[in-house]
């Protein structure tokens, strides 16, 4: 049985600067599975982070979530009060940050943190709430907990300060969290140790994540679904094999053949030209149209993200690619079939602005 | 035929003195000790003409200051660099100064690595200039035509840093780089700030860049997808020294030294799919404080009593490879 936890339709936040209205999130909609994890996948500005801020609350002026809806099981969080947000917070709903020490207070030992955050939430006794935190450290791979819990931050390793601030975000056994890049800043190995730990506790504690990165190999392998966002939209999603093995936008296959592999050394890269568009100057134009190579007349608007159908079963709701539980989606006039050979070779080099 | 650049040796020790007070706290007996990095350990590799030496490794690796160490940015502690038979320190001030220039960094920072205050074409052109390859009339021209080679639009050559994108930044810094006519690019991460979309790009530019103008390189990175696509042979770093040395599909078809393994087994990789890790133990110890014998033994899952107290010498394991492992019996 799965059960959808967090369900984003439509949601919009823009950033209302001297320089005009940046719309950082411009109509997105995903939803996250009980014990599942959801790869929020695009480049720099591509909104990924401001989705992640608004889901929890944490867009701060000039920025404002000018519409649609966030469900959380079944609360609405749009428009909730800041009293009601900040209960949820760190309870019900939890962010991973990518630097640790955004989290962490520099000034206090782990265990008063970890006691802290669950006594907030919860009344139970200090001793209980060490027992909670002390496990908590012990889930996610660290060596002699007890010692650790006396530590102060920066008496920690990178990687063991991220680990700290994951299980604090595990503490009160969330509904779902946002990680935003968390394993960015650190090392192959200890990111593996990460994505490991992680991906058992989702599991094993039934909470829903959403993992952003810039790096579509990470959420390969760790993510089950995942959705791609450009400038400000998701542009595909879908089961992340699936979404990994027969892109149908051409910004996701882009990426994806622009990434160095085995059969490719020592040959051109394919290169997506140009580079992503300011969101200052958006128009009513599909915003990839201009690095396009499927670009046609037609993509002077912007496509709806519609559901991927079966070719030749016509437009019927059960013929829809993919299994029920992840539905693939995709923003495109001109979508790729697995069948449909790319373009070979690589494309002009970036155009001048 | 003599290798065009030949690191022998080299080890680079940062420290960081007592100071008076700490002097004086020994006396009274205290027990202060001078800081100490070995950065790196008694690294020798060589690079042939035209050739793509990838060298990767975990941060405090010392990847980063052996690039530095070639680029002579830093003096190293002891051993010798060797630039076309002639040794570094065996050098005149004149051969020194031409050295320099032929070897040319590219940092990993493009926001960093321009001054803010400079326009494009004085960044461009100030060292060709000041070493006399060109004329002062001749700059514009001359940036013209670094830009162009780079794939950067000229007409924007009278504007700030801040004015471009972060691809277009490092392009700047390559043209920078090319503009005293190098031989060799050390290229310190120079792609990892930048988005995969842009990446790819660079990547291309720097390939083209070889064939066009016979540069060696000296590629340093912590991605391994961007090694194996660019370089020819890759040096594995840990804990300041290398410890496997291999042509790059060799290496990648059957990492031989454990670290290798385990590196190469965990790194992310687009097309392997959805999986479950099966991370290597530990942490990389500080450089601070490195373990005896063997660096890695206390994470390596084969490591023997041997490996806790010999520290075991980079040689060769099998043809044209080489490892620094107790465990991997000699090329026959």
């Amino acid at each position: 049985m799965t059960e959808t936890v967090l369900s984003i339709d439509n949601l919009q936040t823009h950033f209302f600067t001297r320089g005009g209205v940046v719309k950082a999130v411009n109509g997105v909609s995903l939803s996250v599975n009980r014990g599942e994890i959801l790869g929020l996948v695009g480049e720099s500005g591509s909104g990924k982070s401001i989705t992640g801020f608004s889901i929890l609350g944490l867009v701060d002026e000039p920025g404002r979530i000018v519409g649609g809806s966030i469900r959380l099981l079944d609360r609405e969080l749009v428009g909730l009060p800041d009293p009601e947000l900040r209960r949820l917070r760190g309870g019900r709903m939890a962010m991973i940050f990518q630097d640790p020490m955004m989290t962490l207070n520099p000034v206090l030992r782990i265990e008063t943190q970890m006691i802290e955050a669950i006594q907030a939430h919860e009344k139970v006794s200090r001793k209980e709430a060490w027992t909670r935190a002390r496990d908590g450290l012990a889930q996610v791979g660290i060596p002699s907990p007890e010692e650790r819990l006396k530590c102060y931050p920066h008496e920690l390793s990178g990687g063991m300060r991220q680990r700290v601030a994951i299980a604090i975000a595990f503490l009160n056994r969330p509904d779902f969290i946002v990680a935003d890049e968390p394993t960015t800043a650190l090392d192959v190995t200890i990111q593996s140790q990460i994505l490991a730990e992680a991906q058992k506790l989702c599991r094993d504690s039934g909470t829903a994540m959403i993992w952003i990165t810039h790096d579509l190999s990470v959420v390969a392998g760790l993510a089950d679904t995942i959705a791609v966002m450009y400038a400000g939209r998701v542009v595909e999603t879908g089961a992340a094999a699936e979404v990994v093995a027969a892109p149908r936008h051409p910004y996701t296959s882009g990426l994806i053949r622009s990434v160095p592999g085995e059969h490719m050394t020592g040959k051109r890269l394919f290169q997506i030209p140009g580079m992503t568009p300011s969101l200052l100057r958006l128009g009513a134009e599909c915003p990839f149209s201009e690095r396009c190579f499927a670009r046609t007349p037609v993509c002077a608007q912007v496509p709806d993200l519609v559901p991927d159908l079966v070719p030749g079963h016509g437009a019927t709701e059960e013929a829809a690619i993919g299994d029920n539980r992840h539905p693939r989606a995709v923003r495109c006039h001109h979508p790729l079939s697995a069948a449909e050979p790319l373009p070979t070779g690589p494309l002009s080099a970036e155009l001048p602005s | 035929m003599t290798a065009l650049l030949d690191i022998r040796n080299v080890s680079k020790v940062f420290r960081t003195p007592l100071d008076g007070a700490e002097k004086l706290a020994n006396l009274v007996g205290a027990n202060n000790r001078e800081i100490r990095v070995q950065a790196t350990d008694d690294v020798s590799l060589s690079l042939n003409r035209g050739e793509v030496l990838g060298v990767v490794g975990e941060s405090g690796c010392g990847k980063s200051t052996l690039g530095r160490t070639v680029a002579g940015i830093h003096e190293a502690t002891s051993g010798d660099i060797v630039w076309k038979g002639k040794a570094l320190s065996q050098m005149t001030s004149r051969e020194r100064k031409a050295y320099v220039l032929a070897v040319q960094m590219i940092f990993q920072d493009p926001f960093s690595s321009l001054n803010p205050r400079k326009r494009i074409v004085q960044a461009v052109s100030e060292a060709p200039v000041a070493h006399g390859l060109i004329s002062r009339r001749e700059r514009d021209d001359y940036t013209v035509e670094m830009l162009n080679r780079v794939g950067l639009d000229p007409s924007l050559r009278d504007r700030f840093p801040h004015q471009f994108s972060g691809g277009q930044r490092q392009r700047i810094g390559i043209a920078r780089a090319l503009a005293v006519n190098p031989e060799f690019l050390v290229c310190d991460e120079s792609i990892a700030a930048l988005d995969v979309s842009i990446q790819a790009q660079i990547i291309n530019l720097f390939m083209d860049l070889r064939e066009e103008l016979d540069l060696t390189y000296m590629f340093i990175s912590h991605d391994l997808s961007v090694v194996r696509h660019i370089s020819d042979r890759v040096a594995i770093m840990y804990l300041g020294r290398v410890v496997e040395l291999a042509p790059t599909s060799e290496l990648f078809a059957k990492p031989l030294h454990p670290y290798a393994e385990a590196l190469l087994a965990e790194a992310p990789d687009l097309r392997a799919g959805k999986r479950t890790f099966h991370p290597i133990k530990g942490e990389v110890p500080s450089p601070l404080n490195p373990p005896s014998g063997c660096h890695f033994h206390p994470r390596c899952p084969q490591a023997t009593e041997i490996c806790k107290a010999v520290k075991p010498e980079l040689r060769e394991v099998a043809p044209g490879r080489q490892a620094a492992c107790h465990l991997l019996s000699d090329a026959a």
